[in-house]
């Protein structure tokens, strides 16, 4: 059994005696480190949130495996690992084919806590994942990856809410190389129109639940971050959208009654990118995966000889004759495993490894869906971001980016009139447990 | 050499007209996604057939891998594909309307019935007997098991085809809503105007129609060899649309196009809308992300495919008069009523030509195989290149051979202005290297065909009843006057 520590919030003694009845609020600041937030909150940038950490506990939080955006919310918002909920990255290849898809709330196959018994009505924001929106008690709109308003809306009777407040799911990526002074205007111009929304939307329902997600966080910093940390000229910048999440946080709890229950959370933690590793580049060179010649390769190029491939980040598929037309590899073959670990392992680049550890798919997932799970996951050493694009034209690859997100270091709060009890080490399976024991006094 | 029921199996989701669009997606950094179809990132569409697939690659479903495709003979040809027919009234929209149909298409198609107005104007007509668009549409669904929906619109009135493309959300479209005639546009200002005005406010209309809403469809415009002239430089007719300072190579040559329209050099205002058509297509398709192929199509003749063999009630048009005949069905037919076959001037002109059933073939292939969005595709679509005097005498020879007809052949003064010595090579590749193309007919059997046919005493009657319009009068000049006979009886 974990430990557990008891977290009190300063008043909920008095708290404590209208558990259960209030509202729940889900508010998420996605790519939002612990460091970094309390950092902003102790100079002054995010006075909302400093007020807010006072009354509340705070603690980092350890993201899912692979640290990436889909499958931590999706971890967060189901309680479910990856073996559960069958979101193992934001990309996927159905089982029999080659077809390269993406996931998207269909692939989710656990539901959501609004989805749950007793959460209801919910109103629910920019939750990644959950594009296309389906059917709830409530209102939803979805967050990335999601590039048709209509689809990200339900029920439909309520996109003009969204159209009229200008409401866009997600900054046009291009311009932070193209223009950064629109990336800027326009991370603003959306975060204000989501808040916009929520204004409107607060008061057309008696909402139980409501979960708001904030992700221009998450664009600013794998972009400008190293204007962050190493004082860069867009700083002040910067720190003024910190500002603004700040402020709309501040809206969000000066709306909250005493017997409401607010957590908020990061799904990752962040730090400066120094370089990208082609997980496949380093395969192909090994003799481990072949694919054939062509201008355009997808996942439908790889030759029946190939053993292994990697999808993004760092996840390491065997080339299964269970699972892939073409595939020769059977399953749990065991000295394939040893020898592609000891592959990456063994890498070096400019002297460094590439890899802080490797991890196997059977000791991270577990679930009705983890027979999909990856065999392998490569844990980078800091400042190493894995690319798993198969089209490779060395073992580098260029890229805008300059963040990129940790395992370790996201943000679990909770402001809650109940006594809640939490593991030692926080993570993202832990968020829902810990929602309910807020919302019941009771960690299952 | 690309095998033909397998043509298009490699093809991906990213050519299939059921793919939508959505975005660019950098999945390094969350998801995040541009819009922009020049955007860096991973290219993200959805299908509309099988939404269960969510946000994919495009490029990682083949054809032969996609349950919605079904191996034809043809290639690999989207299951219930909504084609949408403009001028499906005429001598090719009614072949492929049926053939498209047999195949498991949804075929829709409008036409103004404007042809059948215009070659009564000129007091002749079909010498097959065709029924109505709706006795024929009865018959097909009759004898072939088919459904056609047909409305009776103009391509030219906005209101009523932008309605009809939004009802139906066509997946391919056919543009045959042309005139077609050279001699029409140049006979008068008001011909020609009306050439140009239907042909290039359709083309037009059709475009910002798939733009607004069909913008994943594939069209198929009918262009002419005609729009590339016969140059006398002896350049071969490549097949596509070049910067002025190209240099082309074909076989051991190299062509520069200095000083060369594009190449385009059209011979009449007929031909003059139809380089304007071309070019209508090749900027919507780079504007818009529009996807078609423009087929150079040479002079289709003939009146046979398996389907228009089933029955008579499913005739297609077939004319035989100076302004709407087609040069070979027009040399049948005044041989079987011993009328002169006429030939302009020297009679060496050179031209590409094809039978009815080989372009049906053809353009099966090139709706199985659209191109990449925003892609402007050309092909020339040719399998014989002969002289108009060597027609004559092969037309001449088989009436008399086979048919017990005795068929002159005169020269008469050209009413057109064109050159009638000089070189003509086609280059038609693409068909059969890309597209799996392999011509069924030859130039002989088809005009056997063409003669059984026509000696029928029901086509007999109605080619006597249009004898005067089978001799040439319309001057590229202006007006209209009674050739001279330069040469008359030549041998063959």
């Amino acid at each position: 059994m974990p430990t557990r520590k008891k977290l009190w919030p300063s008043d909920c003694v008095i708290w404590g005696t209208c558990k259960g009845m209030g509202r729940t609020v889900f508010f998420g600041i996605d790519g939002l480190s612990h460091t970094m937030w309390r950092d902003l909150a102790d100079s002054g940038v995010m006075p909302q949130s400093a007020q807010l950490i006072k009354e509340s506990q705070l603690v980092p939080m350890r993201s899912a495996i692979p640290e990436v955006s889909s499958v931590a919310w999706t971890s967060m918002v189901t309680g479910k690992n990856p073996g559960g909920h069958n979101v193992f990255g934001f990309t996927d290849i159905p089982d029999n084919s080659y077809t390269l898809a993406f996931t998207s709330a269909r692939t989710v196959k656990a539901p959501p806590f609004w989805q749950m018994e007793g959460w209801g009505p919910s109103l629910v924001m920019n939750v990644p994942q959950t594009y296309p929106a389906q059917p709830l008690d409530g209102t939803l709109v979805a967050g990335y990856v999601a590039l048709d308003l209509a689809k990200a809306v339900y029920p439909a009777a309520r996109l003009p809410v969204f159209e009229e407040v200008g409401y866009d799911i997600d900054v046009e990526m291009a311009l932070a190389w193209t223009s950064p002074d629109r990336f800027f205007a326009e991370l603003t111009r959306i975060l204000e129109a989501r808040s916009a929304a929520l204004d409107i939307l607060w008061s057309q329902a008696d909402w139980q639940t409501i979960a708001f997600i904030i992700t221009g966080t998450d664009r600013l910093n794998h972009y400008f971050l190293d204007h962050y940390e190493q004082e860069g000229a867009l700083r002040e910048r910067f720190l003024d959208f910190y500002s603004s999440v700040d402020a709309a946080l501040g809206d969000m709890v000066a709306r909250l009654a005493d017997d409401d229950v607010l957590v908020v959370v990061s799904d990752h933690g962040f730090e400066l990118q120094e370089k990208v590793v082609n997980v496949n580049h380093v395969l192909k060179e090994a003799g481990l995966l072949v694919l054939d010649d062509g201008p355009r390769v997808t996942p439908a190029s790889m030759q029946p000889e190939s053993k292994v491939f990697a999808m993004d980040p760092g996840r390491l598929y065997l080339h299964r004759s269970d699972r892939y037309p073409k595939g020769q590899v059977g399953p749990g073959d065991e000295s394939l495993l040893a020898k592609i670990s000891e592959l990456f392992t063994g890498f070096r680049h400019e002297g460094k490894p590439i890899v802080e550890r490797i991890e196997l798919g059977k000791d991270l997932y577990d679930g009705p869906f983890s027979y999909r799970a990856p065999e392998l996951v490569l844990m980078p050493a800091q400042g190493v971001s894995f690319s798993g694009r198969l089209k490779s034209d060395g073992l580098l690859e260029d890229s805008y980016i300059v963040g990129k997100h940790t395992l370790e270091d996201a943000v679990f709060l909770c402001r809650s009139p109940n006594a809640v009890d939490l593991p030692e080490a926080m993570t993202v399976f832990d968020v829902l447990p810990a929602m309910n024991a807020a919302r019941e006094g009771i960690v299952e | 050499m690309t095998d033909p029921a397998q043509h298009n199996a490699g093809k991906t989701c990213w050519n299939c007209p059921a793919v939508e669009f959505k975005g660019h997606v950098d999945f390094r950094a969350c998801g995040q996604a541009a819009f922009s179809r020049a955007a860096e990132g991973q290219l993200v569409v959805e299908c509309k057939r099988r939404e269960e697939i969510g946000y994919f690659d495009p490029m990682s479903i083949t054809y032969d891998a996609c349950p919605e495709y079904e191996a034809t003979e043809f290639g690999y040809l989207l299951r219930g594909m909504r084609v949408m027919i403009l001028g499906m009234d005429g001598y090719l929209g009614w072949p492929l309307a049926l053939k498209l149909a047999k195949l498991g298409c949804q075929v829709f198609g409008i036409d103004n019935m404007l042809r059948r107005e215009l070659v009564a104007e000129r007091g002749a007509q079909s010498v097959l007997p065709i029924g109505s668009m709706q006795e024929r549409i009865e018959s097909a669904r009759e004898l072939l098991g088919v459904e056609i929906d047909f409305r009776p619109i103009d391509l030219c009135d906005r209101e009523e085809f932008f309605a009809y493309v939004e009802e139906v959300k066509p997946e391919a479209f056919v543009q045959y809503a042309e005139i077609p005639s050279a001699p029409y546009s140049m006979a008068s200002v008001e011909t020609a105007t009306k050439t140009i005005y239907n042909n290039n406010i359709g083309t037009l209309n059709l475009m910002f129609a798939m733009r607004d809403y069909a913008p994943e469809a594939s069209m198929i415009k009918l262009g002419t060899m005609g729009e590339y002239g016969s140059p006398l430089t002896g350049r071969p007719l490549f097949e596509g649309l070049f910067p002025g300072d190209a240099v082309l190579q074909h076989g051991d040559d190299e062509w520069s196009l200095g000083g060369e329209l594009v190449p385009r050099d059209p011979v009449s205002f007929y031909h003059v809308s139809k380089v304007q058509g071309t070019f209508t297509m090749y900027e919507s398709c780079k504007y818009w992300w529009l996807r078609g192929i423009d087929v150079m199509q040479g002079v289709v003749y003939g009146l046979h495919t398996p389907e228009l063999m089933t029955d008579p009630s499913l005739n297609t048009r077939f004319d035989i008069d100076e302004w709407w005949g087609t040069v070979i069905n027009r040399f049948v037919a005044q041989a079987v009523v011993g009328a002169p076959l006429t030939i302009f001037g020297s009679g060496n002109q050179i031209r590409g030509y094809i039978t009815v059933a080989d372009a049906m073939q053809c353009m099966i292939r090139l709706l199985a195989s659209p191109p990449e969005p925003g892609q402007y595709e050309v092909v020339n679509q040719v399998t014989d290149v002969l002289s108009v005097r060597e027609l004559a005498q092969t037309v001449a020879r088989i009436g008399r051979d086979e048919f017990d007809l005795t068929p002159t052949i005169q020269r008469i003064e050209n009413p057109r202005v064109e050159a009638e010595e000089h070189p003509y090579e086609v280059i038609h590749e693409k068909l059969e290297k890309d597209f799996g193309f392999s011509s069924q007919s030859n130039v002989e059997d088809e005009i056997r065909y063409m003669f059984k046919r026509l000696m029928e005493p029901s086509s007999r009657e109605l080619i006597e009843a249009s004898r005067d319009t089978l001799f040439p009068k319309t001057l590229w000049s202006g007006g209209e006057k009674t050739l001279e006979v330069v040469e008359a009886d030549l041998d063959y």
